[in-house]
């Protein structure tokens, strides 16, 4: 199956830095992939790059075959293509939770007030929020703030979803109320790419999983159980290790 | 003790309301006025291209640099000679009023622009927005917002500073105070009259913009 998004020698550099190096890998339609690592191993820079936040270096990320263009407007036309969710949410917190998920069919889709309203009507009722529509982002906690995020990013209808680290400044209480909505879209089959540090979901709900190491490269790739159970490599070894408190 | 008498206000308070109105006329067009103008070099200042960017950045520095009194002058008698166009005090004050004003409130916005946080314009990017769009639905609302407490300084600055257009005889309140005292030879009478007015003017303008800005500061916290 044709890949809807490949990653080619993708490297990335801040002066001297370098926080992605040689990354190789493609995302096929309705697979989820799992980006896992320490901290500081690329994985956020490497979601950047995909929807172009951030230009790479060097090699090459296509969408469908083809490379991200360079034009303000053909990257406009990509990032309707791609939803993005943050780790701190980034709900506009001067509208509604309503006129957050209008906000794009209505501004970059130039969709009519009646039609973006009825999407996002459906979209809140999908991640269980219909009753929150009217209130501000302030007002809701933040499994509610992330879950708006979501259906802010399925709003657009992108044929791809790009998780930042979605559960990571949550309160673990309301985790899971956001991995469940991810899980339910994985399960209708959207094409996801997931920064986590919630092995659980990586285990239960990726397709694939890839390991990051420090320094951005890329250890090694494969379905949960192999990365899990039966890594290949030493270090992926050691990292899962570490996340397991042991006394 | 002093005599409060009080005869030249009871004969003279429809001609000193009469300057208030002018006051509060000018106020609220240099309000307007610098506030839009101020919106605009502000928002500039921080999208536009080095060929606008430089040439915004002189201006703002160099009416920060310059007294306002010097600008109001320099508006009503040199301006005209300069150009040919004269427009008499009244226009001569709301035009140096608004360039001095507008510098502040473009150093305003600037910063409240440049105080909302990344994330927020990541997230916009993130849905397609151009960046006209962004900036009008996403950075300037916050930003106002935020910009409220400083521009509410720079409001109440501005109908004070309206009492120096004075000077070029704008028949507004303080020109008429001076006049009434002048001829009624009751400084302390008119002048106190003056400053309650002005306290009574501006005391809940400023709290006004306060209790606006209380209201709504939830709107502007990402």
């Amino acid at each position: 199956m044709n890949p809807v998004i490949e990653y080619r020698a993708v490297c990335k550099n801040y002066g001297s830095f370098v926080a992605l190096r040689d990354v190789s890998f493609s995302v096929s339609k309705g697979e989820v992939v799992c980006l896992i690592g320490p901290s500081g191993s690329g994985k956020s820079t490497l979601l950047r790059c995909t929807n172009g936040l951030e230009q790479i270096s060097g090699g090459a990320i296509l969408l469908d075959g083809a490379p991200l263009p360079q034009t303000r407007a053909g990257m406009r036309a990509v990032r309707q293509r791609m939803g993005m969710v943050f780790q701190n949410f980034e709900l506009f917190p001067h509208r509604s939770v309503f006129a957050n998920v209008m906000m794009g069919p209505l501004t970059v889709l130039r969709m009519d007030h009646a039609a973006a309203r009825a999407r996002a009507e459906a979209l809140l009722d999908k991640v269980g929020l219909a009753d929150k529509a009217a209130s501000m982002p302030a007002a809701l906690s933040g499994g509610q703030q992330q879950r708006v995020a979501i259906a802010r990013a399925l709003a657009m209808e992108p044929a791809v979803m790009l998780f930042d680290e979605p559960t990571s400044a949550l309160d673990p209480e309301t985790i899971g109320e956001v991995l469940s909505v991810m899980k339910r879209l994985a399960d209708e089959g959207m094409t996801m790419i997931v920064v986590t540090h919630e092995m659980t979901f990586a285990r239960r709900v990726a397709d694939r999983v890839v390991v990051f190491e420090r320094g951005g490269v890329l250890l090694e790739q494969g379905p949960p159980r192999q990365i899990f159970d039966a890594p290949l490599m030493e270090r992926t070894r050691d990292f899962l290790s570490h996340l397991d408190w042991s006394g | 003790m002093f005599d409060w008498d009080l005869s030249a206000l009871e004969e003279s308070w429809r001609f000193l309301l009469g300057g208030v109105g002018v006051t509060l006329g000018l106020s609220a067009l240099t309000v307007a006025t610098s506030l839009t103008l101020g919106i605009a070099v502000g928002v500039l200042r921080c999208y536009a291209g080095a060929w606008l960017r430089v040439p915004l950045t002189f201006y703002v520095d160099s009416m920060r640099a310059i007294p306002v009194l010097v600008v109001l002058v320099w508006m009503y008698f040199a301006f005209p000679l300069l150009t040919g166009v004269s427009a008499g005090p009244f226009w001569a004050a709301l035009a140096a009023l608004t360039v001095h004003v507008a510098a502040y409130v473009a150093e305003i916005v600037r910063a409240g622009i440049e105080s909302v946080r990344p994330g927020q314009i990541r997230a916009a990017l993130a849905l397609g927005m151009s960046q006209p769009q962004l900036v009008m639905q996403v950075v300037l609302p916050q930003a106002l917002v935020r910009m409220l407490p400083a521009i509410g300084s720079v409001v109440s600055v501005t109908i004070k500073d309206t009492a120096i257009a004075a000077t070029i005889a704008v028949p507004e309140f303080m020109k008429r105070a001076e006049t009434v005292a002048g001829q009624s030879y009751q400084p302390v009478q008119v002048y106190t009259a003056a400053l309650v007015v002005y306290f009574l003017i501006l005391f809940p303008t400023t709290r006004l913009i306060d209790r606006i800005h209380a209201r709504v500061a939830h709107l502007g916290r990402s």
